[in-house]
């Protein structure tokens, strides 16, 4: 077994203000092998965001990581400098967002977005962007690549932005991506494209994933392992197959039923006889 | 008292214009709902094109029972919730809720028949007045509807809150106080104030947490049966519908595509939208794998087309698609669907892997 | 305690004791009360002149000295809130009125209406407001209850366009489609769920607004609008001493301004203490 992508341990978090500290995560434990996915799946108010966020070092004003670390690779990410961390995001981790219209900035279309993420990291001459930024949008399955790239993000559809974004979180070539919700709010039908459209990046371009999501479905469906997490707590965590089919812990089972929602069907059709 | 919607009465009450009116054997005073021929656009105005949101839908809602509505972005189906209880116009088709017609009833007669066919709102929080306690809330359609008034009212909202499990003494709060769930279900006992026989569900889960949307959708459960409720639910969730759902329509840019018992559709899935959007569900069984294989493109603007909705996007499209909207045809006792190929064998899946969507890449 | 009938009426609780309101409402209270019971405490009388005292500076005699004509400024500046605070509320109030209502109309109903309430008020807000004023005064007349109706005019296209704003934000939110689908009519929508989801910007501005009316008064009355000589007012009093301060004495329009912006003051306290009092937590 190689050495894990990225690997977390004893992480505990807190936010500070004025008056008081809240502690917000208290001990998390996650691994992610290279090349897989890993779902990170709670509850509002799980801590599941917060881990993503303390892992890429953007936290909450008054965020502070009191214990723990954050390795990536063969990199101590906690020890590093914000200087330092903005290198390694675009470039080395990749970050895509809830509400794809909303992570894009407005102004630019999404060619001159990428081109900036590009020259941020990369040394490459104008012509060298521009292919690199086609053939990433290419890559995430963008049939007319012209336009979307002349496009402004205001004029393109949910599912289209999305891919835009994700293909903006790839151009600089990381081989870790973390996804926040990065289906949610999206038609059913285009969350399938979105997770299809990741699960193929993965075996093309050995990416491996961190996705943050309150969808136990989306989980099962493509993720290797996962960790179940409640009130800044990981209650349950490993393999998808052991844990989805044999969970051990209540808050798993009860999170389990309510996704799947079958008594419900079961009491109501009793209820008819 | 309920019955299960399979046999053929649900099926002949629900014909195609042409085939003029039902027999008088078919008690049309066991629909709670009838919606004929229903079409609503949305003017242009400025910057934005015209929406054609419902474009000839007609359904059947039997008393007791639940119709599940389901559908993505631009299907019409929010719309649909808003024309039944006429809180937007529409502009062709009929509406009989509980033997009223609610097109162009008069506005005054129209409140009155509001103690009986209430709705609830996707938005728990934004759905209650800011300014007024839950008690308030609970005893507005009090007001309105009877002559219950101080202590009378007061027991009856105490009576309201236990319904729905909620401690008497969240009377006294305001919404911003309470939680997610709590917030839904001071709407549903707002709802239930006036014992109405019709509640209106639009999205009625979709902002709540897993954990809390199945306990409200339990208790929506538990009413129905207490109650002989009729709802009609909306929802984009096929897990949703799946649970509390008797019969499921399937709406796409404003048609209706596929009607039928859920479990009959659910499982055979006669139109070819309806089973992607079953492709779509994601089961939390690792093990069961997707149904069907992902669609391809996304519903668009634009000039609508002259054939059917979803040619563009369908695998199995032929020319004969593009030349008129199909007519919803009859495919098992109450199970329609529109499209040409019902009652054929057809291959989505072989027909998806080799599709590939030929113009502009969107 | 609590009402019988539901309604969202509030209860005279706590909130309503919050420090803005309770101060604010005391010092007006003061002004109010003391413009009857200083003069008649006082041996001088506020419109009688005595010109062998004048020009006197502040004494234990005259506690606020006197004016060009012998009178003694402290009991006229506290006989003066029976002019500056009636007139004002009477004037901000009535123009608060017909603007909220025009507010509320315009703003519920959809189209044109709206739009032309809109230019009408653009054209009143933009005229100077005492040429305003005078032209108003003199077309009909040159008395107080003119000044009321001139305050009133000039305050509508504000509180005006205040609720109207609020009130085309609300009626989009999800409960007032709620309230409907309830079987609310629409005079109900308007009164029980529109208009005090709509108040809370209008109640502020009041308060800023009787500020301004004081100072609009204080500046007709040294145009000679309204008020007239002899009659206690702080505006004319700060005017007529203006010119006094370059001759060295300060105190004919120190006081009065002084009691001005106490006054404006006290408003302002009192408009934040109310909607500090209505708001019900975090909307």
């Amino acid at each position: 077994m190689t050495d894990p992508q990225l690997s977390v341990r004893g992480l505990e978090l807190e936010i500070a203000t004025r008056r008081t500290s809240t502690a917000i995560l208290h001990g998390v434990d996650l691994t992610l092998a290279t090349g897989h996915m890993h779902g990170l799946v709670g509850e509002t108010g799980s801590g599941k965001s917060m881990t993503a966020r303390s892992i890429v070092g953007l936290l909450p004003p008054g965020g502070r990581v009191t214990a723990g670390s954050v390795t990536f690779g063969d990199q101590d990410l906690l020890a590093k400098t914000e200087a330092e961390m903005r290198e390694v995001r675009g470039a080395a981790i990749g970050m895509v967002f809830q509400n794809p219209r909303t992570a894009l900035y407005p102004m630019l279309n999404i060619e001159n977005q990428m081109g900036n993420v590009i020259k941020s990291h990369l040394d490459l001459d104008k012509a060298e962007r521009v292919a690199r930024i086609r053939e990433h949008l290419g890559l995430v399955g963008i049939d007319d690549v012209d336009r979307v790239a002349k496009a402004y993000p205001h004029e393109l559809s949910g599912g289209m932005a999305q891919r835009a974004v994700i293909a903006m979180a790839l151009v600089c070539g990381p081989s870790l991506l973390v996804a926040d919700e990065p289906t949610t709010g999206l038609d059913a039908t285009i969350q399938r494209q979105i997770l299809e459209l990741i699960r193929s990046l993965q075996k093309r371009i050995t990416l491996s994933v961190l996705i943050i999501t309150h969808d136990l479905g989306v989980v099962a469906q493509y993720c290797d392992t996962l960790s179940v997490m409640s009130e800044g707590r990981v209650v349950e965590d490993g393999a998808v197959r052991s844990v989805l089919l044999d969970p051990t812990e209540e808050y798993t089972k009860r999170l389990i039923t309510a996704s799947d929602l079958g008594y419900i069907r079961t009491k109501r059709l009793a209820a008819q006889q | 008292m309920t019955n299960s919607g399979h046999d053929a009465t649900s099926c002949d009450a629900h014909r195609s214009r042409d085939e003029g009116p039902a027999t008088d054997d078919d008690a049309d005073t066991d629909h709670a709902i009838i919606v004929d021929g229903l079409h609503k656009t949305f003017r242009a105005r400025r910057g934005q094109a015209g929406v054609v949101a419902i474009d000839d839908v007609s359904f059947v809602v039997e008393r007791g029972q639940t119709l599940g509505i389901v559908g993505e972005s631009g299907s019409g189906k929010s719309t649909v919730a808003r024309c039944l209880l006429g809180l937007t116009p529409v502009d062709a088709g009929s509406v009989e809720v509980l033997g009223r017609s609610i097109v162009g009833a008069n506005p005054k007669q129209l409140r009155s028949w509001r103690s009986e066919m209430q709705i609830v709102f996707q938005e728990p929080l934004e759905s209650l007045d800011p300014r007024y306690r839950v008690r308030d809330a609970i005893g507005e359609p009090l007001l309105l509807h009877t002559d219950m008034r101080g202590d009378v009212l007061r027991k009856r909202v105490d009576e309201l809150l236990a319904q729905v499990s909620l401690a008497t003494d969240l009377g006294a709060r305001y919404p911003h106080e309470l939680s997610g769930g709590q917030q839904q279900r001071v709407n549903i006992a707002r709802a239930l104030a006036t014992d109405p026989s019709v509640i209106v569900l639009d999205e009625p889960t979709a902002s709540l947490d897993v954990s809390v949307q199945a306990e409200v959708l339990s208790l929506l459960v538990d009413l129905q049966a207490q109650f002989g409720l009729t709802y009609l639910l909306i929802s984009h969730d096929l897990t949703t519908i799946r649970a509390v759902a008797d019969r499921v329509a399937v709406m796409y840019l404003g048609r209706l595509i596929e009607v039928g018992p859920v479990d009959e559709v659910l499982t055979n899935p006669e139109h070819p939208y309806t089973e992607f959007l079953i492709g779509a569900e994601l089961s939390v069984n690792p093990h069961v794998k997707p149904a069907a294989p992902v669609v391809q493109g996304e519903v668009r603007g634009g000039e609508r087309p002259s054939g059917c909705v979803f040619a563009q996007r369908c695998p199995l499209r032929m020319d004969a698609c593009e030349e008129a909207q199909p007519e919803l045809r009859i495919a098992s006792a109450g199970h329609e669907a529109a499209c040409l190929v019902v009652g054929n064998k057809h291959d989505l899946a072989g027909a998806a892997a080799e599709y590939r969507l030929t113009d502009e890449g969107s | 305690m609590s009402r019988t009938e539901p309604g969202g009426r509030r209860h005279w609780g706590p909130n309503w004791l919050n420090p803005p309101l309770v101060i604010g409402l005391g010092l007006i209270a003061l002004l109010a009360i003391g413009s009857y019971v200083v003069p008649a405490l006082s041996q001088f009388d506020a419109e009688i002149a005595n010109p062998r005292e004048a020009l006197q500076p502040p004494s234990s005699r005259h506690p606020f000295g006197t004016d060009r004509s012998g009178l003694d400024i402290f009991v006229r500046v506290f006989q003066a809130p029976r002019i500056d605070l009636t007139i004002v509320v009477m004037g901000v109030g009535l123009g608060a009125v017909i603007g909220v209502v025009l507010g509320v109309v315009t703003g519920f109903s959809r189209g044109i209406p709206g739009e032309i309430s809109m230019r009408v008020a653009d054209i009143v807000q933009a005229f100077p407001l005492l040429i305003l004023a005078i032209a108003l005064v003199s077309l009909s007349g040159n008395n107080l209850t003119n000044v009321v109706y001139v305050l009133a005019f000039v305050n509508v296209p504000v509180f005006l366009r205040l609720t109207r704003s609020r009130v085309l934000t609300v009626r989009e939110q999800r409960f007032v489609q709620a309230s409907i689908a309830l079987g609310n009519s629409t005079p109900r929508l308007v009164f029980r769920h529109i208009l005090p989801n709509s108040l809370g910007p209008t109640i502020v501005q009041f308060g800023v607004s009787m500020g301004y009316g004081i100072l609009t008064l204080a500046g007709l009355a040294f145009l000679g609008v309204g008020v007239q000589v002899p009659t206690p007012e702080w505006g004319s009093m700060i005017l007529t001493g203006a010119s006094n301060m370059t001759t060295g004495q300060w105190w004919i329009s120190l006081f009065p301004g002084l009691a001005l912006s106490v006054a404006v003051f006290a408003f302002n306290l009192l408009s934040e203490g109310i909607e500090k009092a209505r708001e019900v937590g975090s909307k």
